[in-house]
């Protein structure tokens, strides 16, 4: 009671003041820290199911009559269009014409200018006689020195779409010696089909132009010296062919072609062995022209141990002779030229078992080796190519001992550890399998150096079918849950893993022995992955 | 002087404790000015544990055990509010003011933080235990309702100098709105969790800018006296009360994200995943896979406004045992009338101590207990709307008020 009276005798303002700001000091000392808690999430990642059912669609593979599948390989592995090799260049041709000597008085409406004249094409040994072009344009010029508007008619005579020849009509204003006026315009020449024989038909590599000039029926007479110079200039541009005829020359291609295949680059380890194989290389010629080709090397080349394979075969690096095709421009057949490679008589199996993701093909092509023997009638059509096709037909096949197959991906995490996070938890693979491959799985956490952090390896093996149930047919499947455990030790890193290589090992495991044999995919073998998570979220708010 | 009341009212702002429990007197004493210092921080629930909610509002790490124990609390539909305030009223009846002697004015600012959310059991569970806990059934959310606002006001009005009754208009300035419902949400998994079925039909709207200032406002704030013929012939006050109540427009807008929508989800497929760009691109939008409608809106919304009746102490009750009963109401939040009911015992002149009960509100049956020492010049009040708050972990509720009041 007493300390209350002494209190009250307290300036109460001041009292009133203290008071307040001593509870608030009090209670802004409190310092706010994060709320926390653990909780448990499951979340599916990935569902989908691997088969080859769109790989037998795109003709790539096929059912055999045992319901197993089998390699139906049909590609084309070099493919030679003849007009990248022959073609009309970027060509400005002129013609001029002034009178021989003297001058001449020219009244309105009088021709003075009729010439025709053969402009010839250098193309590089080839003698055509007849293209028809498939794109390209012409741009023609006209210039005038009379002092009176002019009247030029350009003509192409045996340049002709549907029948017509090229003629133009140009309306030339007045000009001067010293300064002519000059009138142009372009013509698309998609379509056009060019006589290159001149204008007596008899030769190649040659177009006839005409140029015909007369002054205008409403101007002035003129005086026409022979300094008076008529001019017109066709630059021809960006000329392809679809069609030739001719003598196509004594042309020789030798080149390389590299052919990569992505897939075999993730094979890094182990054996894979194939029955025995056949394979065709199918030399198809649609160009009415004789040829010869040799097959140099074909070589692949597998990344990881550096081993490369040459083919070999009898006919590899000995020339051999395509002949030309045969037909017209609407029906006409390829001839076929066709190389087996089989076990017997080639290292075709050593030489896929190799792996090799590159392969490089070394070929030569020469057409006409014996010279101008078709009288100048070769010829080229729109589908008209000399490729090359690989053609494979084998069952679907294969032993496979360790064979490890890896792949990797970018990671970009940014996980604050004192914010809300994923403190440990488990990647769960669910996988339903057909096919008769058994596969361990292992991730490989990678920093940015690509210096391995942690490995984290499936708790179990992605069992092979052959150790599974019936479905239907003689399909069998294995189902097995997997885990990936993510310590806390792993996920405490996560902001320093920068790629994941996933590695699969594969064995084709014989279900008695256990040992890797040959086996055969059964039509309709799939395999169903459902990856999901199972993580404790540290929470913090 | 001056320096001092700013200091006040930023630390003020800084962290809220409240008033609402304190026992208005019934004084009729004539007096030149008088200085209130109020506080409320007070948080009620049906269902969510001190365990739980001290983490959430405090900081610190919940334990498994306060997360299922107070899991274990839950029924279908749960309520939870939070109401934080601080509040300074000058007032002065030395002036007349309108030309009217019994008159006087009032000068008033507070800061206030107030939300409530109704929610399910399932939603607790998907929030602090995670979806493992419902897989192989169905979580659902329907209901979900959730409405939290923070705003600051300024205001004058008028006061009856021996009533003290008084009505006050106010400047409303908002920061914060947070605002949501789910009238459908359901949540369907397999028992392995590769499947997950979300039906959602509900939206959320908040302030996304963080600045001071995002919608400017009115209010008005009434406190009526009126006396009545109690017991034994005596004469006994009611008050009735209203706060806050008032609109304001939100002027720097808010962002709304509205769904109804059916979603199943059971993993990417591996075209999605690597050969698919858009998953992982820069056109790859989550919202729109979700079917979520995104728009910034400029709206009207009212304040959370309370209106409270009841019985007040009169100061100049010579006995030692007084009762105080009333009702409260928050009619925009989440909210169940509140009714308590309590006695004041004064031991001595100078002290009360007052054993309140109340049922309602945000949560069900609590006690509350406070005292007020009355030094003359200057009275502090200190209580708490929940006194199993302050010892048990189990408790439903914590609160704190605090009432300092100064006459001179």
């Amino acid at each position: 009671m007493k300390k209350f009276v002494q209190l009250n005798k307290i300036e109460p303002m001041r009292f009133f003041v203290v008071f307040c700001i001593l509870i608030s000091s009090i209670l802004v000392s409190c310092r706010k820290e994060k709320a926390e808690w653990v909780s448990n999430w499951s979340l599916p990642l990935v569902n989908d199911t691997l088969n080859l059912k769109n790989l037998v669609t795109d003709s790539f593979l096929a059912v055999n009559g045992t319901g197993n599948y089998q390699l139906e390989i049909n590609r084309n592995i070099l493919d030679i269009n003849l007009s990248d090799y022959i073609d009309i260049p970027d060509t400005t041709i002129s013609q001029k014409y002034s009178i021989a000597a003297g001058s001449l008085n020219v009244q309105p409406g009088t021709s003075f200018v009729n010439n025709n004249k053969d402009h010839l094409f250098d193309l590089q040994g080839a003698e055509l006689k007849s293209v028809v072009i498939s794109q390209g344009k012409i741009k023609i010029s006209v210039e005038n020195p009379i002092e009176t508007k002019t009247i030029f008619t350009v003509k192409l005579p045996k340049a002709k779409k549907d029948g017509q020849a090229i003629s133009k009509t140009f309306y030339a204003p007045a000009g001067s010696n010293a300064n002519p006026s000059i009138t142009s315009s372009e013509i698309d020449l998609a379509g056009y089909e060019l006589n290159l024989t001149g204008t007596n038909g008899d030769g190649f590599n040659l177009l006839q132009s005409q140029m015909i000039v007369q002054t205008d029926d409403s101007g002035i007479p003129v005086t026409v010296n022979n300094f008076d110079t008529t001019k017109f200039i066709i630059e021809m541009e960006g000329i392809k062919m679809n069609y030739a005829r001719g003598y196509f020359g004594d042309l020789t291609v030798q080149d390389t072609s590299d052919l990569y295949v992505e897939f075999l680059d993730k094979i890094t380890s182990g054996i894979f062995d194939l029955p025995a194989t056949n394979i065709q290389f199918i030399i198809s010629n649609g160009i009415k022209v004789s040829a010869r080709a040799t097959l140099n090397s074909l070589t692949n080349t597998n990344t990881y141990s550096g081993t490369s394979v040459s083919l070999n075969h009898p006919q590899m690096g000995v020339p051999f002779i395509i002949n030309q095709a045969t037909g017209t421009w609407d029906s006409f057949f390829a001839s076929i030229k066709t190389i087996l490679f089989t076990s017997s008589n080639s290292n075709v199996e050593q030489f896929i078992e190799n792996l090799g993701a590159r392969q490089k093909l070394d070929f030569k092509l020469e057409l006409n080796p014996y010279g101008n023997i078709s009288g100048g009638w070769d010829e080229f059509f729109p589908d008209s190519k000399l490729q090359v096709m690989l053609k494979a037909q084998m069952p679907l096949s294969a032993s496979m001992t360790d064979l490890t197959i890896q792949d990797t991906f970018e990671l970009n995490i940014d996980s604050d550890q004192e914010s809300t996070h994923i403190s440990e938890g488990k990647l769960r693979l669910m996988v339903s399998n057909a096919f008769p491959l058994q596969g361990e799985v292992k991730l490989f956490l990678l920093d940015k150096y690509g210096q391995t952090i942690e490995t984290v390896i499936g708790s179990e093996l992605i069992p092979s079918s052959v150790y599974g149930t019936l479905i239907s047919g003689q399909l069998q499947k294995s189902d097995a849950t997997i885990y990936f455990d993510l310590n806390k030790n792993t996920l405490s890193k996560i902001n320093s893993i920068k790629r994941v290589v996933v590695k699969v090992v594969l064995n084709s495991p014989d279900a008695i022995t256990n040992n890797s044999d040959f086996v055969l995919i059964p039509e309709g073998a799939f395999m169903a992955f459902k990856l999901g998570t199972a993580f404790k979220l540290e929470n913090r708010f | 002087m001056r320096n001092t009341f700013i200091i006040l009212f930023v630390l003020g702002f800084q962290h809220a404790f409240g008033q609402l429990w304190m026992p208005i007197q019934y004084d009729t004493t004539l007096i030149g000015h008088e200085f209130i210092l109020s506080g409320d921080n007070s948080y009620n629930s049906t269902s969510l544990q001190n365990g739980v909610a001290e983490g959430l509002f405090k900081g610190g790490f919940i334990s498994v055990f306060e997360i299922d124990d107070s899991y274990s609390k839950h029924r279908d539909l749960n309520r939870l509010g939070k109401n934080i305030q601080a509040e300074f009223e000058y007032r002065n009846y030395k002036k007349n003011i309108f030309g009217n002697e019994n008159w006087g004015f009032l000068v008033k600012g507070g800061y206030y933080l107030i939300g409530s959310a109704a929610y399910s059991d399932d939603l607790y569970g998907l929030i602090f235990k995670g979806n493992d806990h419902f897989l192989g059934s169905t979580a659902e959310f329907s209901g979900t309702t959730t409405n939290v606002m923070g705003f600051q006001k300024v205001g004058f009005g008028v006061i009856s100098k021996k009533e003290k009754s008084s009505i006050t208009l106010n400047f409303v300035n908002v920061s914060n709105v947070y605002k949501g419902n789910l009238s459908t949400g359901t949540l369907t998994q397999d028992a392995d969790a590769t499947s997950i079925d979300l039906k959602v039909d509900g939206s959320f709207s908040y302030t996304d800018k963080n600045q001071f200032s995002n919608g400017l406002g009115a209010a008005v704030d009434l406190d009526f006296k009126i006396p009545f013929q109690w017991l034994n012939g005596r004469k006994a006050y009611i008050q009735l009360q209203a706060k806050n109540l008032g609109f304001a427009y939100m002027n720097q807008g808010m962002k709304n994200y509205s769904i109804d929508s059916t979603y199943n989800y059971s993993g990417f497929n591996f075209d999605q995943l690597f050969n698919n760009k858009s998953l992982f691109g820069n056109d790859f939008s989550l919202l729109d896979s979700l079917q979520i409608q995104t728009e910034r809106k400029k709206n009207w919304v009212a304040l959370p406004c309370l209106f409270q009746a009841g019985k007040i102490l009169d100061e100049n009750y010579q006995g030692k045992l007084q009762s105080l009963f009333g009702l409260r109401v928050y009619p925009t939040l989440s909210y169940t009338p509140l009714l308590y009911l309590g006695f004041n015992y004064r031991p001595v002149k100078i002290l009360d101590l007052g054993l309140i009960g109340s049922y309602g509100g945000f949560g069900g049956f609590r006690a509350g207990f406070y005292t007020n020492l009355d030094l003359q010049k200057i009275q502090i009040g200190l209580g708490t709307e929940d006194i199993l708050g302050f010892f048990s972990q189990k408790a439903l509720g914590e609160s704190i008020n605090i009432r300092i009041r100064c006459k001179l």
